[in-house]
């Protein structure tokens, strides 16, 4: 978008949100009986109408009585491996989206590199080459630290056009205001451009983080204990696949609830100014 | 670092005098009452307080200014009239050096930025520069995170090393001349657009410049919005406010200008009262520019 289609009075417009459900209880009655029936898919119970029989999957709820304690102590494993790696790739995204907005080339073209890099090669194999790779030339991290490593170059380069692209679509006109005010370069991008970017890619860095979350899980390729991996302990020698997989995704699944909660209430507190 | 009482503070902004600042830099010196006692009266009032010599912007091989010279006394209000693509804004934006002159200099109250070295210390004065010379813009700019106290008091607090108590005080005395009180802590995406325009004036204003550049001020507003926007310039004027304004609202030029230059092609063809340039234009391209000008307004 250019500067000219950015102006201040066209803001509100671009903002325009589509319009909330407005069939509230509708929507929930309808989503607690989809529930319902995929729960009923896993219940076990056979149902015979007329001529149409009807079996479920049967769990082993004396496997997940025994096991899920088990599985569920990776829980601080998988949010500690976010937590550290949502920090790192924040980070690695801002300074490497400056990076890219720099008018020095060998810096902005470094930035290039770096991105092109890591989001055009798998992040399971990343994981590999940090913790198989770098052992074999003599550095030798742990798992849940390259994991961490890993993470955060993955998603910082993802990020980092994201933060860049929010970075941009800040008006030209913010900048020059700041500037005729006689800020700096550096002041005008802290206290101007990045407070109002952050504001534009918030909705897109909570999904980042929400995908990240779960990819956690790939660190048990590389011996990390966390939800995953347990899962797997779990269910790998007692054939209990489907029961210790279902805990550890539950646990995904609440993690995420819980985060888009939050998510959401950020993104509500920080429309503020547009209202 | 004192202001004196509220009220001395705020007339010292509508005069366009620095008070009680943080003097640090050379030029600051200069600026201070205490000099100015010195001075006879006569001699502060035909120094000028802007200056502009030869001033050229090239891009490539077009030339948009060729050779401006201007002088500006304080409290001078010029207008600044011509077909789009004349070198109007372009000499404004020069001025503050948004745009880089590609030769000449910019002297403000004796500070002098001469153009186009790309030197640590030319970035420095820049900034030095800014400081002095407000600038309102036709987009009205008004940093959008922001309510308007945020956006009166982020520059001095920042920029001017103002303590927050008295950037505020400074603000709102500002707000409550320009009759905007009530909106002190309203974002701009809820003001109409004359309000954002009077508001990004008082953001201008509160960094006390001494000279404040207009660049159409009133062109991207709705007819009915443009009367506020221009009674907030007619007193900042009345109250002696140095100024440079780009505009073709010519009514306002006709009253409040002491002087109006017609631009063409990068140089000032007509300049003087507006009696003169407006009343009795002698340039035949200022004529038609008037035609059609006065046909619109």
């Amino acid at each position: 978008m250019s500067a000219e289609t950015q102006s201040v009075t066209s803001a509100p417009a671009a903002r325009r949100r589509w319009p909330r459900l407005s069939f509230p209880i509708r929507y929930r009655l309808w989503l607690v009986f989809w529930l319902a029936l995929v729960v009923f898919f896993f219940s076990g119970l056979q149902l015979s109408l007329g001529p149409l029989q009807i079996r479920t999957i049967a769990l082993d709820w004396e496997f997940v009585g025994k096991w899920w304690q088990f599985i569920s102590r990776g829980v601080l494993t998988t949010i500690s491996l976010a937590f550290f790696a949502i920090i790192g790739a924040t980070v690695l995204a801002l300074v490497s989206a400056l990076a890219r907005l720099t008018p020095v080339a060998s810096i902005s073209s470094l930035a290039g590199l770096y991105i092109s890099l890591f989001r055009g090669t798998p992040l399971f194999l990343q994981m590999f080459i940090v913790y198989f790779g770098l052992a074999q030339v003599g550095l030798v991290l742990d798992g849940f630290t390259a994991a961490v490593v890993v993470l955060s170059l993955n998603y910082g380069a993802y990020m980092s056009e994201i933060f860049r692209a929010g970075i941009e679509a800040v008006s030209h006109g913010q900048v020059e205001a700041a500037y005729a005010l006689g800020m700096t370069p550096a002041q005008t991008m802290r206290r101007i451009v990045l407070p109002q970017a952050v504001r534009i890619i918030t909705p897109d860095i909570g999904n980042q983080f929400i995908a990240m979350q779960k990819d956690t899980a790939l660190a048990s390729a590389i011996t990390v204990t966390e939800l995953a991996g347990r899962a797997r302990q779990a269910g790998s020698p007692n054939n209990r696949f489907f029961e210790a997989l279902i805990v550890a995704a539950l646990w995904y699944w609440l993690l995420t609830l819980i985060f888009s909660f939050f998510q959401e209430r950020l993104e509500r507190r920080m429309a503020r100014s547009d209202r | 670092m004192t202001f004196g009482d509220k009220e001395t503070a705020g007339l010292a902004a509508l005069a366009g005098w620095r008070q009680g600042d943080n003097l640090t830099a050379p030029i600051d010196r200069s600026l201070s009452p205490c000099h100015l006692v010195t001075l006879s009266p006569c001699h502060a009032m035909t120094e000028p307080i802007l200056s502009v010599k030869n001033l050229h912007k090239r891009y490539g091989n077009l030339e948009v200014l060729r050779g401006v010279d201007l002088e500006l006394a304080p409290r001078e209000v010029v207008c600044l009239i011509g077909r789009s693509g004349s070198g109007k804004s372009t000499l404004l934006r020069c001025i503050n050096f948004l745009e880089e002159p590609t030769e000449g200099e910019v002297t403000v109250a004796g500070f002098t930025v001469p153009a186009g070295e790309k030197t640590r210390e030319h970035r420095r004065q820049i900034l030095q520069l800014r400081q002095r010379v407000g600038m309102v813009f036709q987009q009205f700019n008004l940093f959008m995170h922001m309510t308007v106290l945020e956006n009166l008091i982020e520059a001095p607090i920042l920029v001017r090393g103002l303590k927050r108590e008295m950037a505020v005080a400074l603000a709102e005395d500002l707000l409550q001349r320009l009759g905007l009180s009530d909106k002190r802590d309203v974002y701009p995406s809820r003001l109409s657009g004359g309000q954002q325009q009077r508001v990004a004036i008082a953001r201008a204003m509160a960094m006390e410049p001494m000279v404040l550049l207009f660049d159409e001020p009133t062109s991207a507003l709705d007819p009915e919005l443009t009367g506020e926007v221009l009674q907030t310039m007619r007193y900042l004027a009345r109250e002696g406010t140095t100024m440079i304004v780009v505009t073709h609202e010519m009514s306002f030029a006709r009253d409040v200008a002491d002087r109006v230059i017609f631009m063409d092609q990068g140089v000032f063809v007509e300049q003087g009262p507006p009696s003169q340039v407006i009343g009795a234009p002698k340039d035949a391209r200022l004529r038609s520019f008037l035609d059609l000008g006065l046909g619109r307004g």
